[in-house]
């Protein structure tokens, strides 16, 4: 038995996973998905790819039954959003708010929407609606911001609601009532009386699901995890018959937006938890690996096909967001904070005729054309084609995995749909490319600034992390741009990171209180909240198998100055709850905000708000740590190929650049730019100025030669 | 001193001398002169390659974006925060707007004329240095209203005045008679927030605390002031270390030519848009009511819009005399002309509607509602006049897009936005024995407007802030000591049209541990949210209250009452700018938002669209039948046969009600010319305007072809089943609704509002050789209200 543990990540083009034996050996593979058959050939298809190169080191047969442990992110709930090929279904609301989804606080038209298009009016579009409007029954019932009943439920109103649902064959009932968070008796009544009925579908209430202030978000979030929970459970329930029929016994664990996992029947009550829960898994292998990349504040930087994602990670905690948005809807469910913008391999340039400008994205040639030069036509120039004239791509490389693997790029059809644009712009077809790339990087390097400097952050405390199959690509100038003194990348294991980061998360229950409490106060008061969030997280985590020492919890507050519209999370040390730690946690909050927004924005009179509680307790898993090389320190001349032309500025000429071969870089071996480094799939680019170094993880870092001001 | 040539404010002929702010407000013409201490970077007129162009321009845009979050991070005033009632805006360095962000947009009528007005009377003594911030909140300079203040920094390049950056936002509350400074009993400017000229809150990067201690006296809520003047400092300064990265980055040069470049092409893409539309004058006629508190008056507002050439220009003659408090100061008034440029017309400029400025000019007539001069009350304008100008700018605009042949501007036309803002503002203590102050912007869910190719939106915010976002119950619940009894749409709100207008919506609540007020609440009863080309108008905000009712009764018998009318007690209106009332424990107040209204005749309505909207319950039966004609069968199917029959007896009952006062002249043969159309109801051939539908010739274009159409005068309540009698309200039995049919096919082209003693509103002429009407339609025409109609002037 190698005690593997392995980690499958599903995303719309591809299926990655990561084996990770008791020794440290990593394998990876990455397959086509299979959406047609709800992902499960694709599934399986990289499990056994990676486990044949797992094999080469001679593994088992059967890699799953020598697994200790399966972890598992899927696209699949957010696919069913996107597709809105969900489950057709029923809502039960308080009477007299039944347009609360409809209305959506007059924010329909704007959630979701990239910035470019919030001016838009004319031709904004709204949502499809979550529930159709006969399908929204309000019924006579009323708690109020305490949790009392002010009018009793109406349970023949409730009924009557059901026989309706029934007669219109819905898949699933979702039940918001307003203030169900603070009493939930009315919709678990509500449960109880679907179940009485017998009828037999799927049930979602607000207060299980979102039990948080502002029902228009919580309703929201509810309705879609009705809508997604049929058909996710059907796939968990599929894949899971599937492992037990390749004799896998472990625990199954599935990765939440929260950054952590759970077992499959939690994510089958709440799918919801599974929406946004793609791009998580890079941030949280980041976080684990904050020791390597040599700080505890990380930029992680995730640029694939089509989107450039960036999370954050201070203090070694990734950053939490409150509200998810999907398909132009907004939940609050918190999760691991993750921008994106339309920035990616595969985004295409285009003429912007009003405003004269080269433009980037936000439309992609996605997988399908791709970009010009995968030769599958596309005739669209794309932010690839730019990177491979420019010399920064290895024209004889080739590329891709699983179906149509192995392709050459086609250098003329990249020439080609780009220089029909340079005609258009009046600029010479190269310059266009270098172009391309100065765009986009602007923009990626304008994303990470409003993540950093917006939060009051300076670049020059983090050290970025760069992955995904266009990551390492242009690391070298957002850096450059913004100051950041050093770029981590994850060598082979860059296009998989995600998938990687999935195999070392925790599991994760997060728990979180309303409160809106004012000075002076009361620390036992949230001392008896604290504890009653611990022991809510403590039980679930019980129930999964950890006894008390393996369960860790992390207490924070959400705080703001009275009256403001924004929260500060400050973090809550210790179990003990008394008159000290909140005074510390004060005084951390003040600090917070004096070193993010400046000593002149705050005012000795303003009163401090404690807005909510929360817990997230994790049990700890079993990781293994990656296999390390000999740190040989010296050079990496052996391994140089033949130089290619770099564009390095688009006023220049091409310079002939060192490209080095990655896998034949000794641990410890340093490279100056400019240089590039090939690697599987991808390039590290080295700007002048800047340096590299492998480490004994086979990883890289790039540093700026001379410290920057 | 020198002087500095910018782009005129006002058309060629009009003297701007005078127009300084001390009575008349503040204008500028085609020079500023400037003091010599001050030194400018003008550069900045090199070609800019495509590339570095929008890397430049993208950086920017981006910047005002994260100002603008700044501000939402770190500002306390609710209003600020939640209806996004702020604005960034970068400036040249002389004061021609770059970007302005997504958020409140008529704000770009003044940020430039605060910069203008600091450069030429500052720029000497005290000087404008680098590191300073000035604050200016005065409505004859430029602000919305005096709770909108700005603050302006100026950005320097080595010793040169670069670029300004600009935060405006509203405060919670700068003084005046009324808490919020909404001061609806002010009926001149010494009973409202005093008026603040640009002074430095800011030198050398540090805040004055002197003037701040000043600035602080004005308000009721000064700790609020103060977080909110730093939240403005951390955005300006977010903005300004942008740009000077920029320039360091490629040179003042080359960005100072970028920000040109982006001022150029909103120009260029404005033009562009205007040559396809023919020259031309179009009106626009609301009525305000109430003054002030315990006025019953009626106030007639005009907007005339006409396209000379290459550029705009818009006029306000035919309104009436500066009064009360209901007026708007003119910087705001021409920001809510040219919102619906950078909202429907251009949103591809994201912002950058500077150019667009250039084009626009304006005539005012001073000592009006919408031209006051200093000394009238101004600063509930936020909540009157502000959002009328723009619901008017939007309906003279769409007017003008539909003369052109190019239906791709007709994308651009939405029917107006609700022409008075929606509030109740409660008051009282909450059950922890604290005093709070509850502005409740339900409101701002909103509803926009139908367009010639779709129906409007309800619950769709409000086109003159694309970015503000309404409240969940529960918050407001959390906050003060009430408890929702409903917040739903209404049925039959939308304005009926061929496209139908977006629903408007109502609450009810009532208090719920503690002790309630209604300090102030909104309440009109004549339509001023117009559809277009017969569409019939959006729906009016109400505020009743029930008295005394049996609520506690029926919520212990668990019962959830829908409807004021299903509780006992008394109904009790309310009226606009009104004292404070108190509410009783079991005393429930309702009030509506309103909807927006139709484009076209209802009878064109496909009536499988009707039977939808019976079927979503935004129209009720009897409504489909009576506006719509659409006869609904069993299952809420259409009848088509008893449709045809009812649509067929409504145009005959039109005729029959309508009279047609006058026969249309002669075409001057100099008119002959003129071809064109009003959107796809009137078409205009040979310089005469025909009914699209029947090809009947209704008049000369040149003139006010309205004239000659059938006109069937009516009481207000026929603007539909929310309207009632507004002499509730006001003492003017004048007001009357007006419909004008095509006498040939009995087609309904306009659905409007007048006094009986009014003029025929000539609301699209087209230019032909014939000298244009000006100034509130053609003088020496028929009246609008019938001889027989009995109505006289009060």
């Amino acid at each position: 038995m190698d005690n593997y543990v392995v980690s499958i990540d599903v995303g719309g083009t591809f299926t990655d996973c990561v084996i990770v034996d008791e020794q440290g050996k990593v394998a990876t593979a990455k397959a086509r998905s299979t959406p047609a058959d709800n992902f499960r050939t694709g599934f399986f298809a990289s499990i056994d790819a990676a486990a044949a190169a797992m094999q080469d080191g001679g593994a088992d047969d059967n890699v799953l039954r020598g697994a200790i442990r399966l972890a598992h992110g899927s696209t699949v709930a957010t696919n069913i959003m996107v597709q809105r090929a969900g489950a057709r279904i029923g809502l039960i609301t308080t009477k007299g708010h039944e347009g609360t989804l409809r209305l959506a606080k007059g924010m329909g038209r704007i959630h979701g929407e990239p910035a470019e298009n919030l001016l838009h009016i004319a031709k904004a579009r709204r949502p499809e609606p979550l529930v159709e409007d006969a399908l929204v029954i309000g019924v006579t019932e009323r708690v109020d911001v305490d949790g009392d009943i002010v009018i009793a439920l109406d349970e023949d109103e409730v009924r009557s609601a059901i026989e309706t649902f029934r007669e219109a064959r819905v898949d699933a009932i979702a039940c918001g009532f307003l203030w169900s968070f603070a009493n939930p008796a009315h919709e678990l009544r509500v449960r109880e009386l679907i179940e009485e009925s017998g009828l037999d579908v799927y049930t979602s209430l607000s207060h299980e699901v979102s039990p948080s202030l502002g029902e228009f978000e919580r309703f929201t979030a509810t309705a879609i995890n009705a809508i997604v929970g049929p058909r996710t459970a059907a796939y968990l329930t599929d894949v899971e018959g599937e492992l037990q029929a390749r004799d896998y016994r472990g625990p199954f664990q599935i990765m939440q937006c929260n950054g952590g996992t759970t077992t499959p029947d939690v994510v089958r009550r709440f799918p919801v938890m599974m929406i946004g829960s793609g791009p998580v898994g890079g941030l949280t292998a980041c976080a684990q690996a904050t020791e390597l990349i040599g700080s505890p504040n990380v930029i992680a930087t995730d640029m694939g096909g089509t989107s450039f994602e960036v999370g954050l990670i201070v203090d070694g905690a990734p950053l939490v967001h409150e509200e998810t948005v999907i398909d132009k809807y907004v939940y609050r469910i918190p999760k691991l904070d993750v921008t994106s913008i339309a920035a990616g391999g595969g985004s295409i340039a285009s003429l912007d005729e009003v405003n004269g400008t080269l433009q980037v994205g936000p439309r992609s040639a996605g997988a399908d054309p791709g970009p010009a030069c995968y030769g599958f036509g596309g005739t669209e120039p794309t932010v690839t084609d730019a990177n491979l004239l420019i010399g920064y791509i290895d024209p004889d490389t080739t590329f891709g995995s699983g179906e149509r693997s192995g392709f050459r790029l086609d250098r003329d059809a990249a020439y080609a749909a780009v220089e029909r644009l340079a005609q258009r712009l009046g600029l010479p077809t190269l310059q266009v490319a270098r172009g391309i790339v100065d765009v986009i990087e602007n923009k990626m390097a304008a994303l990470i600034g409003n993540e950093l400097i917006g939060r009051g952050f300076d670049p020059r405390d983090f050290v970025a992390v760069a992955y995904g199959g266009a990551g390492p690509l242009h690391a070298y100038a957002y850096a450059d741009e913004l100051g950041i003194p050093s770029v981590y990348i994850p060598g082979r294991l860059a296009p998989l990171w995600s998938a990687y980061g999935i195999s070392g998360s925790d599991v994760r229950h997060s728990f979180e209180q309303n409160l809106k409490l004012l000075p002076p106060f009361d620390a036992n008061a949230i001392a008896t909240v604290m504890h009653d969030l611990r022991e809510q997280a403590a039980s679930d985590l019980a129930e999964q198998g950890f006894d008390r020492g393996a369960i860790r919890f992390e207490q924070s507050l959400n705080m703001r100055y009275e009256g403001q519209g924004h929260d500060l999370r400050v973090d809550l040390p210790g179990e003990e709850v008394d008159a000290q730690a909140v005074e510390d946690v004060l005084r951390r909050f003040t600090q917070m905000y004096e070193e993010r927004y400046g000593m002149a924005t705050q005012l000795p009179e303003a009163r401090i708000e404690i807005v909510s509680a929360a817990v997230d307790g994790f049990g700890e898993v079993t990781k293994h740590e990656r296999l390390e090389e000999e740190d040989g320190g010296g050079g990496a001349g052996a391994t140089e190929k033949t130089r290619r032309d770099v564009l390095w500025d688009r006023n220049g000429e091409p310079e002939p650049t060192p490209v080095y071969d990655g896998a034949g870089i000794g641990a410890g071996a340093c490279v100056d730019g400019p240089a590039l480094i090939d690697l599987p799939d991808t390039t590290i680019v080295v700007r002048g100025g800047q340096q590299i170094r492998k480490n004994t993880h086979g990883d890289y870092q790039l540093f700026f030669k001379e410290a920057r001001a | 001193m020198t002087e500095y040539r910018i782009p005129p404010m006002a058309p060629d002929g009009f003297d701007v001398s005078g127009w300084d702010s001390q009575l008349l407000p503040y204008m500028t013409g085609d020079r500023l002169e400037i003091d010599d201490a001050l030194r400018l970077h003008e550069g900045g007129n090199e070609d800019v390659d495509p590339i570095t162009h929008e890397v430049v321009r993208y950086s920017l845009w981006n910047a005002a974006l994260e100002h603008g979050k700044t501000i939402e991070r770190l500002a306390v005033s609710p209003i600020t925060l939640e209806t996004r009632d702020f604005q960034v805006t970068i400036l040249t360095e002389l004061g021609e707007p770059i970007f302005y962000g997504p958020f409140l947009q008529y704000f770009s009528g003044w940020t430039d004329l605060n910069v203008r007005y600091i450069l030429e009377n500052r720029s000497g003594d005290p000087g404008i240095q680098d590191g300073d911030t000035f604050l200016a909140n005065d409505p004859w300079i430029g602000t919305g209203h005096q709770p909108d203040v700005n603050f302006l920094t100026p950005v320097f390049w080595g010793e040169e005045l670069f670029c300004w950056v600009v935060t405006s936002a509203h405060q919670n509350d700068l003084g005046g008679v009324v808490p919020g400074s909404f001061c609806q009993t002010a009926t001149d400017i010494f009973s409202d927030p005093t008026p603040l000229p640009p002074f430095k809150i800011v030198r050398g990067g540090k805040v004055d605390r002197q003037m701040e201690e000043l600035y602080r006296r004005h308000s009721r809520m000064p700790v609020h002031l103060s977080l909110d003047l730093r939240s403005a400092i951390a955005g300006n300064n977010h903005t300004k270390r942008v740009i000077l990265g920029l320039i360091e980055k490629y040179g003042g040069e080359t960005v100072k030519s970028s920000m040109r470049k982006i001022v150029d092409t909103g120009e260029q893409v404005f033009a562009d848009r205007l040559s396809r539309i023919p020259d031309g004058v179009w009106r626009e006629r609301v009525y305000m009511e109430r003054a002030y508190t315990g006025d019953r008056g009626t106030y007639r507002i005009e907007v005339e819009l006409e396209k000379r050439g290459d550029e705009l220009i818009f006029r306000n003659n035919g309104t009436d005399e500066q009064t009360g408090c209901i007026n708007v100061p003119f910087a705001a008034w021409r920001g809510c002309m040219v919102t619906p440029f950078s909202v429907l017309l251009l949103p591809e400029l994201m912002g950058a509607v500077g150019g667009v400025l250039r084009r626009c000019r304006f005539e005012p007539t001073p000592g009006t509602i919408t031209c006051p001069t200093y000394g009238a009350a101004v600063s509930p304008a936020g909540t009157y006049g502000n959002e009328l100008a723009i619901s008017m700018a939007q309906s003279v605009i769409g007017k003008m897009l539909l003369a052109s042949e190019d239906r791709s501007l007709w994308e651009s036309v939405v029917t107006p936005t609700h022409a008075h803002w929606m509030f109740n503002v409660i008051a009282g203590t909450t059950a922890r024995d604290e005093f709070f102050i509850g502005p409740m912007l339900d409101g701002v869910i909103g509803s926009t407007g139908s367009t010639p190719f779709r129906d409007g939106m309800g619950g769709d915010g409000w086109v003159g802030c694309p970015t503000a976002q309404g409240p969940n119950v529960e918050f407001y619940e959390q906050n003060w000591p009430v408890l929702y009894l409903y917040r739903k749409e209404q049925v039959d709100s939308a304005g009926a049209g061929r496209w139908r207008g977006g629903s408007g919506g109502t609450i009810a609540y009532t208090p719920h541990k503690g002790d309630v007020s209604l300090a102030t609440c909104t309440v009109y009863g004549i339509p001023k949210t117009y559809g277009l080309l017969g569409g019939y108008p959006g729906t009016r905000t109400e505020t009743r209250i029930a008295r005394e009712t049996n609520l506690a009764e029926q919520f212990a018998a668990g019962v959830a009452p829908a409807g004021l009318d299903e509780l006992a007690g008394r109904i009790e209106p309310q009226a606009d700018k009104e004292p404070p009332t108190e509410l009783g424990a079991n005393d429930v107040v309702e009030w509506w938002w309103c909807s927006t209204g139709g484009f076209g005749d209802p009878l064109d309505r496909e009536p499988e669209r009707v039977a939808a909207d019976v079927r979503g319950l935004a129209v009720s039966r009897e409504m489909a039948e009576a506006v719509y004609g659409v006869v609904l069968g069993g299952g809420d199917a259409v009848d088509e046969g008893a449709t045809a029959a009812r649509r067929k007896a409504i145009r005959e009952e039109r005729l029959a009600h309508a009279s047609v006062r006058e026969e249309p002249p002669a075409v001057e043969d100099a008119d002959r010319g003129i071809e064109g159309r009003f959107g796809d109801a009137v078409h205009i051939r040979d310089g005469e305007a025909c009914c699209a539908r029947c090809d009947r010739t209704l008049g000369p274009i040149t003139g006010n072809f309205k004239r000659f159409l059938a006109i069937e005068e009516a009481p207000v309540s026929a603007a539909g089943p929310l309207f009632g009698d507004p002499g509730l309200y006001v003492d003017d039995d004048r007001i009357r609704l007006y419909r004008f049919y095509c006498p040939g096919c009995a087609t309904l082209l306009t659905v409007t509002v007048a006094r009986t003693d009014d003029q025929v509103l000539s609301d699209f002429e087209l230019r032909g050789s014939t000298q244009l009407a000006q100034g509130g339609g053609d003088q020496s025409h028929e009246l609008v209200g019938s001889p027989g109609s009995g109505a006289t002037q009060r």
